[in-house]
């Protein structure tokens, strides 16, 4: 009879009610992961911008500081002091080498025509 | 009483209200009536706004040679809120910053103590030093030493174009020359971004704020030309060192467009090393200095005097064998001549002849074309600082004016002014207006703005200029008093200048003379116009002329930039010897 008693007095499962509360909570808990994990994913997506950009700076300012060493090495004054002491020589560039839209007049007389020349100037200076 | 299950559940339930409703109401409190306060408190401790620093423009000659440019370096400063070692800190960081660890630690250890967020370290830390810190910091697992980036102006040609391409001050803006006159172009603008940062001093990008890109500075191209300076400040630094004038001063201009093609001053300064410079060594000449012009002003009344038709070729103008009594005082020529052309007037430079011509044209119209040949007024170029000069308006002039000022007395100009009023003879009566810059362009090299040739006014008619040439051509000869001005292969005209130097304190310093020439080659298509002014050289007097000072400066300017322009010779050279016969003869006579 107690046996009788027990079996009425038990619940029967409502399957139904369970699977809906289990769907809910791991709707929430799928929506909770996905947006902890899309926080992440953020969050290190900013990271490897961050790094990113601290590289692009940092390419940026040695590409910077190699062009502004460049310069100033293959400077005029640079060059200068290289030919002063010898570090570099001009050669000078032979006439036949020089082509010439308009080529110059040709000395008649005396032979003195010619380009201008610091080396040749016969004035004498004060 | 007693109490029953309901009652006990109701007083739970309501204690329980209670305590959430006094939350509740906390955090009401907190977010609504304290929002402000808090939202403060938390943007101080991890919210900045970081600048981003725009670049300064270039500098550069007309040929692309780069002239200033920005070298990238940081300021090292130490956040005391993140440093908890500051030993272990100033150990990994000393070397890099290039400090004594002892100091550096003291610096950082008081950063700390104070919890100061700021604390500048070192300026100007090379870039690459930047980098190799950040990584040892990060490798050793400490923070607190952070950069802010900026850069430093260098200029790869040291004091050449000095006076023209100006310095920056400590806060980066331009207190001279172009740097100066140009700041608002090369400046940029600096943008920000609103960041935040997490408990180690790392930007927390996705709550990144307002944001606004840097607007770099344009790029600004001369109208230099560093070949033809460099030989210009080469001959000026030989003759300064030879002959030790207090100053110097020599301005190329292509006189049909007015762009300057060279500018040099002596002596100059190191613009990367600011602190060695007087400021006597700071001054560009060209344009904030003036002097009495001397012989070469005799141009202006020359030109005037043709084109008002007042006299012509053939007009002979009595020039009294030397000695003009006018005003109670003896006016002389260094040569007493006789009856005289205007052409000859200029060639034998001769002030009574000059005076003579101004008398003829009256005050009225001699002072109109002075001022028409640009003097007593600013010519306008881009660079900071120019002086008008000084001339007097007639009604201030005393008897003798009108005889002192057509031989370049009794008047102040500037270098670059007589160089525009030899540029009006060169460019057939044309008065260009002088520009140093050529253009602008943005930092991917797009041309902004492009600066055109201007004319100002004709001053003189073509046949007027070419009538004034011709004389000038003839001042470069053996007859004129400028043969040492004189190129192989080439006409230069021009025309000399001997004043004597201008007391500040009222009156002339006695013996002492500021030379000058100024002229054109090639004098049939002039290609530049060239003045070389030497202030005082330390030379006997008897040699203190222009015709022999500045004018064998000017042949060799000329010649080698002859050769750099690649200017086809026309003439056959004269022989030495005649040339040097000619000198000799002349030594004596030039003024």
């Amino acid at each position: 009879m107690n046996a009788t008693r027990r079996t009425k007095s038990i619940n029967p499962l409502q399957l139904s009610r369970i699977a809906f509360y289990l769907l809910v909570a791991v709707t929430a808990g799928g929506a909770g992961i996905c947006y902890v994990s899309l926080k992440n994913t953020q969050h290190t997506l900013g990271q490897r911008v961050r790094e990113t950009e601290r590289q692009l700076r940092e390419y940026r300012a040695r590409n910077q500081d190699y062009a502004t060493r460049i310069t100033s090495l293959s400077s005029r004054m640079a060059l200068q002091r290289k030919l002063e002491s010898g570090f570099i020589a001009m050669i000078p560039v032979q006439a036949t080498s020089i082509a010439r839209l308009t080529p110059p007049e040709v000395a008649t007389d005396d032979g003195v025509l010619r380009t201008a020349s610091t080396s040749t100037n016969p004035l004498p200076r004060p | 009483m007693r109490w029953n299950a309901h009652s006990r559940i109701i007083i739970a339930a309501a204690t329980i209200g209670l305590i959430f409703t006094g939350f509740s109401a906390r955090l009401i409190h907190l977010g609504v009536n304290q929002h402000a306060e808090y939202s403060a408190l938390a943007a101080s401790k991890n919210s900045i706004r970081q600048t981003l620093r725009a670049k300064r423009g270039l500098i550069s000659d007309r040929n692309g040679e780069i002239l200033a440019e920005n070298m990238p370096v940081a300021t090292a400063f130490a956040d005391g809120t993140h440093i908890e070692n500051p030993e272990a800190v100033a150990r990994v960081a000393a070397p890099f910053l290039e400090m004594d660890p002892e100091v550096l630690r003291k610096k950082i250890a008081g950063a700390v103590e104070r919890q100061d967020r700021y604390v500048v370290l070192r300026h100007e830390v090379p870039a690459e030093f930047t980098f190799e810190l950040t990584r040892a910091m990060e490798k050793a697992g400490l923070r607190g030493i952070y950069f802010n980036a900026d850069s430093v102006r260098v200029h790869p040609n040291g004091s050449m174009l000095c006076h023209v391409v100006g310095f920056l001050n400590h806060e980066r803006r331009g207190v001279q020359g172009i740097e100066l006159s140009m700041e608002e172009y090369l400046r940029g603008q600096d943008g920000f971004r609103h960041i935040e940062r997490d408990r180690k001093g790392r930007e927390i990008v996705v709550y990144r704020g307002q944001e606004r890109e840097p607007r770099d500075g344009l790029n600004v191209q001369l109208t230099i030309d560093m070949g033809l300076q460099a030989i210009v400040e080469e001959e000026l630094d030989n003759a300064f060192k030879e002959l030790k004038p207090d100053n110097a001063v020599a301005v190329m201009v292509n006189p049909k467009t007015g762009e300057v093609l060279a500018m040099a001053t002596r002596p100059a300064f190191e613009p990367d090393a600011l602190g060695d410079a007087t400021p006597e060594q700071m001054k560009n000449r060209a344009i904030i200095d003036m002097v009495e012009p001397g012989s070469t002003f005799k141009i202006v009344v020359a030109a005037a005097a043709l084109n008002e038709g007042i006299v012509d070729t053939e007009t002979l103008i009595n020039c009294e064998g030397g000695r003009f009594a006018y005003g109670g005082r003896i006016l002389r020529d260094h040569h007493g001549y006789g009856m005289m052309t205007v052409h000859n007037i200029l060639m034998k430079s001769s002030n009574i002849g000059s005076a003579k011509l101004a008398l003829k044209m009256g005050d009225e119209t001699f002072y109109e074309y002075v001022k028409r040949f640009g003097f007593g007024e600013r010519t306008g170029i881009e660079l900071p600082g120019e002086i008008a000069g000084l001339v007097h308006p007639p009604a201030r002039w005393d008897k003798l004016t009108i005889t002192r000022m057509p031989m370049g007395h009794a008047v102040a100009v500037t270098p670059l002014q007589i160089v525009m009023a030899m540029s009006v003879i060169a460019n057939g009566g044309k008065l260009m207006a002088p520009h140093i810059i050529k253009s602008l362009s943005d930092s991917s090299g797009k041309v902004i703005q492009e600066f055109k040739p201007t004319v100002v006014r004709e001053v003189v008619n073509p046949q007027t200029a070419a009538i004034v040439s011709r004389a000038l051509v003839d001042v470069v000869s053996p007859k004129g008093t400028a043969i040492l001005a004189k190129v192989d292969g080439f006409q230069v005209a021009g025309k000399t200048g001997t004043a004597e130097k201008v007391n500040p304190a009222g009156g002339y310093y006695d013996g002492k003379y500021v030379v000058s020439f100024v002229g054109y080659m090639p004098a049939e298509d002039p290609a530049f116009v060239c003045l070389v002014l030497v202030d005082n050289p330390s030379i006997p007097s008897h040699l203190n002329y222009g015709g022999l000072v500045s004018a064998p400066i000017f042949s060799r300017i000329a010649e080698r930039a002859a050769r750099y322009l690649d200017i086809q010779p026309v003439m056959r050279a004269e022989p030495v010897t005649e040339v040097a016969a000619n000198q000799s003869e002349r030594s004596t006579t030039t003024r």
